[in-house]
């Protein structure tokens, strides 16, 4: 007799397998001058297609496709949909009879979780999706719809098991034994099953944020107090806070569900991302999505938003260093250059002067690189190797062939090139470091006191 | 005594010349030793008034060491008397030996009874020439800036 009597198909499953890969890039914020903090807003767009191929063992009885890579890249703090389009054309096997039930199904259309961060980012991580409840499977299948947001961005990877048909053993007179293929006892006969009979297509479109976070100071000392503000575009409210510091562990508390704003001490350098109910609204459902802000905080805080930046910093030190000051006097240069900020990766850019006819107490300021836009110039850093109050000798320096003591910078000239080029001038010597935007306007900084700057 | 009209003669014909080559050559026309007021002299006094209300001990040393007294803010004025402005030149082009042409006109800025004078003509870096020098105008130390 056999064991079951009717043609069950126990397992339908079809999945896809969406793993990731870790691509994590830090854009430090902070600009020169007091701006509105840049959002986290995204760029809608298509972000690529891919045939997801039938197995090349696509059978009844199973087949695999194994992991691959679609070239589809989600960036980082994004938010995606990822459709898989195209009929999944099964052909019952003949002899088959019964239904299919799915678990946890997932029908079209539907975002599922509403909200959430799945599980990604590690080459083990795996987003899995079944097809819908399917009664009575048959061609043109409706598609799947998934709305999600990405922290770490990643290479959508696909990956499907076969679907495995039915198995009915016969036994015309007494109690046989079916193994798990139901092929290799002779006294019973593959009933049923369905096997793939074409591709399908999976599609991932990165939605607008219509979510965006802003920080409040983003940048400065270690323990201040940072309030972070979501903005949306239409009614809702802000739900989870998460604070994920950029190495470490965190000492920042992120704030309680639904506070708004939140307003926190920061005590190391990190994120800050809010989950926000966009409320139902035009027809659209109430939708979960997400914004970040990048907070930096920095030892000896100057409050001048360039020289909080622990990019400008490594930068500034590295031009004090080519200044070549611990050289004798004589072969020490003057160095310096334009600095740029690229509005758009809020990232610094340097294009240091040429250091032809530079001296230990000149600069050649050459023009424009005008590889880079002149708009986004935004300041003028350069080293002084002679320090306040060291004797130039005669003749080293051509401006001044007598030489004598060096006064404290920065100097008339560096005011008046703040003023001709409409820029700050830093400069920066063994002790101090100065910022000019023209005479009589100066600050000034040491570079180490209770704290180090640099 | 006698006048030597030989000697009477000399500044005469001296004067006679500078005035007909002045005529025929604008750009050797005598020009005043004295650097008039601009936005240079403005932003140097500032920056010598500001030494002198500061209170960080390096402005104190570097004073000290290039002789400059501490004085009020109104005490520290651009010279624009040529007579002045001559007995320093006079001085700078006797100790700065490296310049040529010599210097023929300065900023002189009179800080109490001391002078700061400051080449300006060379400045092509980072720094002015500064020499400073007593109130009879000796010369007492030279510094940058």
């Amino acid at each position: 007799m056999c064991r079951s009597s009717t043609a069950v198909l126990q397992n339908f499953v079809f999945r896809i397998c969406i793993s990731a890969v870790v691509a994590c890039v830090e854009t430090p914020t902070g600009p020169l001058h007091v701006r509105p903090p840049a959002p986290s807003r995204s760029v809608a767009g298509p972000l690529g297609s891919y045939p997801i191929p039938i197995a090349p063992t696509n059978a009844v009885n199973g087949g695999a496709l194994l992991e691959q890579g679609t070239g589809i890249y989600i960036p980082d703090n994004s938010t995606v949909t990822i459709m898989v389009t195209g009929n999944v054309d099964l052909a019952k096997v003949p002899g088959y009879s019964g239904n299919v039930y799915i678990d946890d199904a997932v029908r079209a259309g539907q975002s599922i979780p509403p909200w959430g961060v799945y599980d990604h980012g590690t080459a083990n991580g795996q987003l899995q999706v079944t097809l819908p409840n399917a009664a009575n499977p048959a061609p043109g299948l409706d598609s799947i719809l998934i709305t999600m947001h990405v922290n770490t961005g990643f290479e959508l990877h696909v990956a499907r098991n076969g679907i495995p048909g039915g198995q009915t053993c016969l036994s015309p007179g007494g109690e046989v034994t079916c193994d798990s293929l139901g092929n290799t006892v002779s006294s019973f006969a593959v009933a049923g099953g369905y096997k793939l009979t074409s591709n399908q297509t999976i599609t991932v479109t990165r939605l607008e944020d219509d979510v965006t976070l802003t920080a409040v100071v983003s940048t400065g000392a270690k323990g201040r107090s940072v309030t972070f503000t979501p903005h949306a575009d239409y009614p809702g409210g802000a739900m989870n806070w998460t604070w994920t510091p950029d190495s470490g562990s965190a000492q920042t508390a992120a704030c309680s569900y639904g506070a708004n704003p939140c307003i926190t001490n920061v005590y190391e350098s990190g994120w800050m991302d809010v989950y926000y109910q966009i409320n139902a609204h035009d027809g659209q459902p109430a939708m979960a999505r997400h914004a970040k802000a990048h907070v930096t905080t920095v030892d000896c805080p100057t409050g001048d938003s360039l020289l909080d930046r622990p990019d400008f910093r490594k930068l500034f030190a590295q031009i004090y260093d080519s200044a070549g000051p611990t050289l004798p006097f004589t072969q020490r240069r003057e160095y310096g250059g334009w600095l740029y900020l690229n509005p758009n990766t809020d990232t610094l850019i340097y294009k240091p002067f040429s250091l032809t006819g530079a001296t230990p107490c000149s600069l050649n300021v050459t023009p424009y690189d005008t590889t880079v836009s002149p708009a986004w110039l935004i300041a003028i850093p350069h080293a002084h190797p002679a320090d306040t109050g060291t004797v130039v000798p005669p003749g080293v320096c051509p401006q001044a062939p007598l030489g004598g003591y060096v006064g404290r910078g920065p100097s008339d000239h560096d005011d008046a090139l703040a003023v001709s080029q409409l820029l700050p001038v830093y400069a920066v010597d063994s002790k101090t470091i100065y910022r000019t935007t023209g005479p009589g306007q100066h600050a000034e900084w040491p570079r180490v006191s209770a704290c180090t700057i640099f | 005594m006698p006048i030597n009209r030989s000697l009477l003669a000399i500044p005469f014909l001296t004067i006679m010349c500078l005035a007909i080559g002045g005529a025929f050559s604008p750009s050797q026309m005598i020009t005043s030793p004295c650097r008039g007021p601009d936005s240079f002299s403005a932003a140097q006094i500032a920056h010598l008034q500001g030494l002198m209300v500061s209170t960080n001990p390096s402005d104190s040393a570097f004073l000290r060491d290039v002789h400059l007294p501490r004085v009020t803010g109104s005490a520290i004025q651009l010279v624009t008397t040529d007579s002045v402005c001559s007995l320093v030149v006079q001085t700078w082009t006797q100790v700065d030996t490296l310049t040529h042409p010599p210097l023929t006109s300065l900023y002189v800025i009179q800080v109490g009874p001391a002078y700061d004078a400051i080449d300006a003509q060379n400045s092509g870096g980072e720094y002015s020439q500064h020499l400073v020098l007593d109130s009879l105008f000796h010369y007492q130390a030279p510094y940058l800036f």
